[in-house]
């Protein structure tokens, strides 16, 4: 049972929370975000409990958080700044994944698929929740889930293909 | 994609570095919630707040969300002056649009919502919009639905994040919230928007617990993950069936308990003191099979299934104008 108890419940999932935001922002830097995720939900904890599982709400605010603040970002950038933000993302996206090339273009390509897709992938293919948990993390029906998951793993493999046939990068440079 | 395709994707993704926070900013962040806690629960000092599962149960399961009363709309659209407001009404709700903007790649509608103090249970609901009436090169996808992308609270009268949740006007007062969501824009040709308000229902799914009788006491129930309820005593005097109960841990409310012979004959509670720990049911002349029974309920970890039941007579439809 959740009885209000904010502290306990970042004990045990701060680090969900903050890796579903490096995925999902393509940063390293979401402490930020964390801690609104988790000062969100001291200020709406009367909403939770019929959401039901506990991660898929963190989930559920930790995304509406992110949008807000790429929304911000997005606002205050011009043109020409966002270019530059853009490799400035990159850059700290192959900062974090210091590991084979194909798990850095495999982050990097997470990053360029549209916000839908980027989100149910993430849950459930790297956080490993079930459908029903999605649904209920992302507000959609199971059915959307699982159209959502499947393209976006479909565009995915689409995209990791034409880099590996020396097509379009997948990056944001 | 072939099925292997996908099946090793997934296992790629599933292999990507589960990243950690930084120990010492883990640590200071978590004394800063610590602190915001405690200044959480002091700011809430006097409120009610929803500290039994059962109770909650106990609303969602008696609500009945009757929505086809009194129904009512008024539209207002003035394009003159910017004024803009469609409004309906149903079951004790009144949701209005005041207002719409549309800013590069966001519509942002302004809403209000009020309760009156008579509207049945206890109930939350979301506003889900959908795009209509779009021309031919989006014809293909009628139901095609636009996602919220920000929401704020402009005005309260309640704390809080009202599109997701609505509580009962439990003090007897109306609940207005003024609030609004921010959606992505619907694709050009796209030129009106459909606001489906929908309610969301959970029923837990709710689980048998039977324990045969007699036995010594005390018999221990465990009717929800965090939630232990001792049975301390049960009298089976000629006149009546008294049960004792100590509850234990977070929750202190009794979960419901009935007992069934071996006949198959239920005895419900008819009495519960309400200055003792006690509950009464009828005189019970055999304890020869009887059973004592009670539901567990999904703690807070677990999944409630989650209904969207529609308000038709709240839909409201605005017509874009770019």
């Amino acid at each position: 049972m959740y009885n209000g108890d904010v502290e306990s419940l970042f004990v045990e999932h701060a680090n969900d929370v903050y890796r579903f935001l490096v995925y999902f922002t393509g940063k390293r830097d979401v402490e930020d975000l964390v801690q609104e995720t988790f000062l969100k939900l001291l200020r709406y904890q009367n909403s939770y409990r019929d959401i039901g599982s506990r991660q898929a709400w963190l989930f559920r605010v930790a995304r509406n958080v992110a949008l807000d603040a790429i929304r911000k970002q997005k606002n205050t950038v011009s043109i020409d700044e966002s270019h530059v933000l853009e490799k400035e993302l990159l850059r700290t996206v192959e900062d974090v994944v210091e590991t084979r090339d194909r798990q850095a273009l495999l982050t990097r390509s997470i990053q360029k698929l549209k916000s839908d897709f980027r989100c149910v992938v993430i849950l459930r293919s790297i956080h490993g929740l079930s459908v029903k948990e999605t649904a209920t993390s992302l507000g959609w029906t199971e059915a959307k889930v699982r159209t959502t998951h499947h393209r976006g793993m479909k565009e995915l493999q689409k995209m990791l293909m034409k880099n590996e046939d020396g097509g379009v990068d997948c990056g944001m440079a | 994609m072939e099925w292997r395709e996908f099946q090793d994707l997934e296992a790629e993704l599933n292999s990507l570095p589960a990243f950690e926070m930084n120990e010492q900013i883990f640590e200071s962040m978590r004394a800063e919630i610590r602190t915001a806690q405690t200044r959480n629960v002091k700011q809430r000092r006097g409120r009610t707040w929803v500290t039994s599962l059962a109770a909650s149960v106990a609303v969602l399961a008696v609500a009945g969300f009757v929505v086809s009363g009194v129904y009512e709309r008024h539209e207002h659209h003035t394009t003159g002056d910017g004024t803009f407001e469609y409004q309906a009404s149903a079951d004790g709700l009144t949701l209005g649009v005041k207002d719409y903007s549309i800013s590069g790649d966001n519509l942002t509608v302004d809403y209000e919502l009020e309760q009156t103090p008579n509207a049945s249970g206890s109930y939350k609901y979301d506003i889900s919009p959908k795009t209509i009436d779009i021309q031919e090169n989006w014809s293909s996808h009628p139901n095609a639905t636009i996602d919220e992308v920000q929401s704020s609270l402009t005005s309260p009268t309640i704390p809080g994040r009202p599109p997701t949740q609505i509580t009962s006007s439990q003090d007897g007062t109306t609940q207005v919230y003024d609030f609004s969501l921010t959606y992505v824009l619907p694709p050009t040709g796209v030129n009106q928007v459909t606001l489906f308000p929908y309610y969301l229902q959970a029923f837990p799914p709710l689980k048998t617990i039977t324990i045969s009788l007699p036995q010594s006491y005390p018999i221990m129930l465990n009717p929800g993950s965090d939630w232990a309820v001792k049975i301390s005593n049960i009298q089976f005097l000629p006149d009546k069936t008294v049960v004792t109960y100590e509850p234990e841990g977070g929750f202190p409310q009794m979960p419901p308990i009935w007992f069934v012979d071996s006949a198959g004959r239920t005895y419900q509670q008819i009495a519960q003191d309400a200055t003792t720990t006690t509950l009464t049911y009828p005189a019970i002349s055999s304890t020869d099979g009887l059973t004592l029974q009670t539901q567990s309920i999904p703690g807070g970890g677990e999944d409630i299934p989650i209904d969207q039941i529609p308000i038709k007579s709240l839909e409201i439809t605005i017509p874009l104008k770019r």
